[in-house]
């Protein structure tokens, strides 16, 4: 087995073998990110090859020592499914809708959502987002990516995307909330 | 308020490993990266698309000028002579012959004009003298008026054709003059 170092450094030659194994080794989980933004297999499947093509065209610009490949990997699957999505107009700019009030939650509804739920009652949750806050809690919770870097990719400031973030976690807070107390009144849950 | 965020934050980071799709589609992949490199911007790529294309465009215009030159002319209609007139060597006998014709008689020299011309005496000697109002003649004198007109008139719309676009190139430039002088 080659070390990424190697498969990088035959991929920067055009070697077609060590394409193949770079696409072998992050396609999988490249797949999974795009999906998670698109919703859709055959969408995201397209978008990664398109994404790959850009990583091989872009890998002598890879620096090993500013990051690890797979996150710079992650980053442009990122700006191509964005980027897709604007094109597509299904990404809003700079479109806030109607904010539900912080204190309009009581305390309760706040805290008892931390736990108990499965890995699809989650996904759930966040596909009942709408995607302008969808795309922000994702990109900053589950991909790691600042304000300032979501910021770019979107196009919006930095205070919008904290905006964003601060209503997309109320609203899975509420979502949550009221997902328990439908599962402790069919009994599926033991408070 | 910020452990609520960490929390929430905390349960889908954990609540939501990452997932992976383990199709093994590099077929379609390297298809579409065969296709991509093929059409990608490269310096030699680019000079071969370059002399590519431009032998392509002048192979069609040495066509384009092989087929203009070959393209057959207008046919001109042929001078229909009727057999009793006698054989002119010129336009210029015709114009000759007819004159004398409206001043009364023809003289029609069958072996030489130009000897007519210089022995008027033996030629009227040697001549046959035609009667001035004799049908076939006139018709055939006509015939000729007629041929000669048109040939004229061909060659003076020729020339009309050829001074046309000159001309107005001329009036073009004045046109222009007189706008850059406004």
């Amino acid at each position: 087995m080659n070390s990424l170092e190697d498969i990088v450094a035959r991929c920067r030659k055009g070697e077609r073998n060590a394409q193949k194994e770079l696409y072998a080794l992050f396609a999988g989980k490249m797949k999974a990110i795009c999906y998670r933004y698109l919703n859709s297999y055959e969408e995201a499947k397209d978008i990664t090859q398109d994404g790959f093509l850009k990583v091989f065209d872009n890998l002598h610009r890879f620096d090993a020592q500013k990051g690890n490949l797979h996150n710079w990997i992650k980053t442009i699957m990122i700006n191509t499914t964005l980027n897709y999505l604007k094109k597509k107009k299904r990404l809003p700019i700079d479109t806030l809708e109607e904010h539900h009030d912080v204190g309009a939650l009581d305390a309760e509804a706040m805290n008892d959502s931390s736990r108990d739920f499965t890995a699809e009652e989650l996904e759930e949750a966040i596909q009942s987002l709408s995607l302008s806050y969808r795309i922000v809690f994702q990109m900053y919770v589950l991909d790691d990516l600042s304000h300032k870097e979501i910021a770019e990719a979107l196009q919006i400031s930095e205070e919008s995307s904290r905006t964003r973030l601060k209503r997309s976690r109320i609203r899975l807070k509420e979502y949550l909330h009221k997902l328990r107390l439908s599962k402790i009144k069919s009994g599926k849950m033991v408070e | 308020m910020k452990n609520d965020q960490d929390d929430i934050d905390h349960l889908f980071k954990q609540g939501l490993p990452e997932k992976e799709f383990p199709e093994d589609d590099w077929a379609d992949m390297e298809h579409r990266l065969n296709r991509h490199e093929f059409f990608k911007f490269k310096p030699n790529t680019f000079h071969l698309y370059y002399g590519i294309g431009l032998a392509i465009l002048v192979t069609a215009a040495a066509i384009i000028w092989w087929s203009s030159l070959n393209e057959p002319n207008t046919p001109v209609t042929p001078l229909s002579v009727p057999d009793s007139i006698p054989v002119l060597d010129s336009n210029r006998d015709v114009s000759r012959t007819i004159s004398k014709t409206i001043s009364g008689t023809t003289v029609l020299n069958k072996k030489s004009n130009s000897a007519a011309n210089t022995k008027p005496a033996k030629a009227e000697d040697t001549s046959v003298k035609i009667p001035q109002h004799d049908t076939l003649l006139h018709q055939a004198i006509d015939s000729v008026q007629a041929e000669t007109k048109t040939i004229r008139k061909k060659k003076i719309n020729h020339v009309i054709l050829q001074d046309t676009i000159p001309q107005n190139d001329t009036v073009w430039v004045q046109k222009k003059r007189k706008r850059n002088k406004q």
